[in-house]
């Protein structure tokens, strides 16, 4: 494998793509059919009806068209073969809480990530999916005493079910798209938080993802509900080794912000440039809830992910604040959808894409507000930045409206950046390289500013990668 | 294919026309996002098609050069010319309706030549009788050459009322095509009223081409038709071209009106400006999708476009999507919209001074629509469009 990686052409160099070889304790045979769907079950040890909606998610999967819109030129899905993936790989067979007993070849990888020191820094429940099993989950005294469960999702299931299965599945059900039928067939691994009502978590909740063996798919699964007045923040980071064919990632994340409650959903992704990552990430927000979701998207050779709000109490707010960044042939296809169901309702979005070295960013998003929802406010805001000629930005908005009662504003724009800045910095002494990383920081900076300070330290250092790699 | 033959014009012209027709055939109609025609029922409008069409020039143009006459009348006399121009922005192949209406166009056909500038505005009316079921499919075909200048105005009226056994029916089918090629500095403004009856379904394609620093100006207003779809397309092909495309909407009751504006940038320095102010009342529904094109090579091009809606009733619904696709980095792109109702406190200032609501309302709307309307450089579709938008605000009060 270590040959392969070296044989791709890769512009410029992938920090984490190292490969370490670690021998998967299962592993199903490729593709997709009955029979590895009920295995993956069977080997998890799950209930019959975790099992019944798997099956039934697999029939789903099986109608379900690729999503093609033809309207603004989708993004080409056809490149994915799914009968060429491993839908299920257990890499070790016990799970372990003490960062000791973390196989030595597995905590070489984390280490090279920094998952340690981060651990010894700061917070709670450091989680990291190792392919498809958490292998390593800390959780924090604090949080037991307050009552949080944070766990990987087929723990919560095994621990959790009467909860677990009240709330999984209701906010993406399988019909939902044809990747979300998917995951709901072969899900494995993801987070689960449970925060209690009236209970604040003071420092964000963390979990690192990583996909391993080659033409893995990975298919997380994460539910998290925030009980009337609670309030979370979950952090999600993401970095993969690099590999010959095409990976797959293809996850599903469920979030419930009952009356009054706060949750904070932050992602940074770097895939490395051959993943697949097709994400379904949803909220429904009730009564004065506010949903917030912050998302970096790095890397991956097609990303489309469009975070969701779907606000249906009174007075819900949805926060979207998203950034992507397309280097040499990468397509970042990201947005946010808000869905104002009931009145005096709010969202915001705001999204600020980068492409470069042929780079291709794409925005898709919808505002929808129903009708008998009055005093309803949305903004959008998208601004594009394309810092050479052979890279593209497309933006499309959709915005629906059926109420008169509305307050609705969207912005666009498209920029490159100016000559007249470079000039200036450049001018006072500034070398063009950090000029240009200077303004992009710049044109990043809400979205870096809302990141816990760790993670904005990284999103630096990797946009600092991407920008050194073309200019050098 | 036997009515066809029935149409006007000389042989090679027939000849065009089936080929069209067997284009038609074998076109599927189109799968539109939000706009479902797909239960239209193409074989129920009668034929042959037809409609009245009218030309009207301003004084002394043809002494000055200008040809102008019915497509089929200049297929005869200039067929040169014709066949220099018909279809060539608006192909047979463009879609099902664009066929159709390649097949059984009535139109009209008007050449600037170089250096020319009209002392007045071009009258065109498209008209539709009231009985149904029936079809129309009017064309016209616009030629400016270089350093030319010309205004179009052209009205698009009448047709039946809605079917009286399924509300909202279509008892008419419409095809509508603008096609107009401007040559390098020419200047084109074309104004449209278009106010077909609720009993027809619209279809239109507007295209136009321009050379180097020539500019186009679409000047729109929207108000009739059941269900009524029209995309307007300015292609910035030369150096320093420029277009404006604006439109004003109004969709009242159950009417369907689904807009496109696009600018396609191919030239350098080109300039473009989308302008959009809807107000929806009744239980309509309006769609704007305004598109920035920009093509690698059109650098230091600027794409600007703004939409702004009103509702005026609590059971329309509107939704605009105005997309940017960027294959250039030396540019300036960017679009805004906004959906809002009418102020209370205007509402209220002007009822304390002693206006009725339906007043206020009017007085609301029409400065709405000022920015745009003020653009329109013919006084009289000024005072035609205030009045059309005045009809429908007093339909709107009877019920």
């Amino acid at each position: 494998m270590a040959e392969a990686t070296a044989q791709l052409d890769l512009g410029n160099e992938y920090k984490y793509g190292f490969h370490d070889d670690v021998e998967p304790f299962f592993k199903s045979r490729k593709g997709l059919d009955r029979e590895i769907v009920a295995q993956i079950s069977e080997m998890k040890g799950e209930p019959a009806w975790m099992r019944d909606f798997r099956l039934h998610a697999l029939e789903v999967f099986r109608s379900k068209e690729l999503p093609v819109d033809s309207a603004w030129g989708g993004p080409d899905l056809l490149g994915l073969d799914f009968d060429d993936i491993y839908y299920y790989v257990r890499p070790t067979d016990k799970k372990v809480t003490d960062w000791d007993e973390v196989p030595a070849a597995i905590k070489n990888t984390f280490d090279r990530l920094g998952i340690p020191e981060a651990e010894k820094k700061f917070l709670a429940g450091a989680s990291g999916q190792y392919d498809s099993e958490v292998v390593y989950h800390h959780i924090n005294q604090d949080l037991e005493k307050q009552g949080v469960v944070f766990l990987d999702t087929d723990t919560a299931l095994q621990q959790h079910e009467e909860i677990f299965k009240e709330y999984f599945g209701t906010v993406v059900p399988p019909e939902d798209n044809k990747f979300a039928a998917l995951n709901s067939a072969v899900w494995s691994g993801g987070s689960y938080i449970w925060v209690p009502a009236g209970v604040e978590v003071k420092i964000p909740l963390q979990a690192y993802f990583r996909i391993n063996s080659q033409n893995m798919g990975q298919f997380e699964r994460t539910l998290i509900i925030c009980e009337p007045g609670s309030r979370v923040h979950y952090v999600e980071g993401c970095t993969a080794p690099i590999y010959t064919t095409d990976s797959l990632h293809s996850a599903v994340v469920e979030v419930i912000v009952k009356d009054g409650a706060r949750c904070r959903y932050t992602t940074i992704q770097n895939w490395s440039s051959n993943v697949y990552n097709l994400v379904t990430k949803r909220a429904v927000a009730y009564e004065n809830a506010t949903m917030e979701w912050v998302d970096g998207n790095l890397g991956s050779k097609l990303t489309m992910k469009y975070p969701s709000v779907y606000m249906y109490g009174r007075g819900a707010r949805a926060d979207i604040l998203s950034v992507a960044f397309a280097g040499k042939g990468q397509h970042q296809q990201a947005g946010g959808k808000a869905v104002h169901a009931a009145p005096d309702t709010t969202s915001t979005i705001v999204n600020k894409s980068i492409s470069k070295d042929g780079g291709k960013t794409t925005y898709v998003g919808l505002v929808s507000i129903a009708e008998d929802c009055p005093r309803c406010k949305s903004n959008v805001k998208c601004d594009a930045l394309i810092m050479d000629d052979k890279s593209e930005s497309d933006t499309v908005p959709y915005i629906e409206v059926e109420e008169d009662d509305v307050t609705l504003e969207h912005e666009a724009t498209v920029s490159k950046i100016s000559e007249d800045q470079l000039f200036y910095m450049m001018s006072r002494g500034i070398p063009e390289q950090q000029a240009t990383m200077m303004i992009v920081m710049g044109f990043i900076e809400p979205f870096a500013k809302s990141l816990p300070m760790e993670y904005a330290v990284e999103l630096n250092r990797l946009i600092e990668m991407e920008i050194e790699g073309g200019l050098g | 294919m036997r009515h066809i033959d029935t149409l006007p014009g000389p042989g090679w012209l027939t000849d065009l026309r089936r080929a069209a027709a067997r284009i038609d055939a074998r076109t599927a109609l189109p799968r539109w996002d939000r706009t479902d025609v797909s239960g239209l029922d193409l074989s129920r409008f009668a034929l042959p098609a037809g409609g009245t069409v009218e030309l009207t020039l301003p004084p002394e143009a043809r002494e000055r050069g200008v040809v102008a006459g019915t497509i089929a009348d200049l297929a005869r006399d200039e067929p040169e010319l014709v066949q220099q121009h018909l279809g060539r922005l608006v192909p047979a192949q463009a879609g099902k309706f664009e066929a159709r209406n390649a097949a059984a166009h009535h139109g009209c056909l008007v050449y600037v030549p170089d250096g020319i500038a009209l002392s007045g505005p071009v009258h065109i009316v498209y008209r539709l009788g009231t009985g149904a079921p029936a079809q129309f499919h009017p064309r016209t075909v616009l030629a400016l050459g270089r350093m030319a200048e010309a205004d179009v105005f052209q009205r698009e009226d009448g047709g039946p009322p809605p079917g009286e056994t399924d509300a909202g029916a279509a008892t008419a089918l419409v095809t509508s095509v603008v096609e107009a090629g401007i040559a390098d500095g020419a200047r084109l403004r074309f104004v449209e009223l278009q106010n077909w009856s609720l009993g027809v379904r619209n279809f239109t394609a507007r295209r136009c081409e321009l050379g180097r620093d020539a500019r186009v100006q679409w000047l729109l207003g929207e108000l009739g038709g059941g269900l009524s779809r029209s995309a307007t397309t300015s292609v910035l092909r030369g150096v320093g071209a420029e277009a404006l495309s604006q439109v004003v909407f109004f969709p009242s009751g159950t009417q369907h009106m689904d807009l496109l504006a696009t600018l396609e940038h191919h030239g350098a320095r080109t300039n473009g400006l989308m302008l959009a102010r809807g107000v929806l009342i009744g239980h309509s529904r309006a769609i704007y999708r305004g598109t920035s094109d920009i093509k690698h090579g059109a650098k230091d091009s600027n794409s600007q476009q703004k939409e702004n809606t009103l509702h005026l009733s609590a059971g329309v619904r509107s939704d605009a999507i105005p997309a940017l696709y960027i294959d250039e980095n030396e540019l300036q792109a960017g679009h805004a919209a906004t959906t809002g109702k009418v102020d209370q406190e205007q509402l209220f200032y002007l009822e304390s001074r002693g206006l009725t609501r339906r007043e206020a309302e009017r007085l609301i709307v029409h400065g709405f629509f000022a920015p745009l309307v003020e653009r329109i450089p013919l006084p009289p579709a000024r005072e035609e469009l205030t009045a059309l938008v005045d009809r429908k605000i007093d339909e709107r009060s009877a019920v």
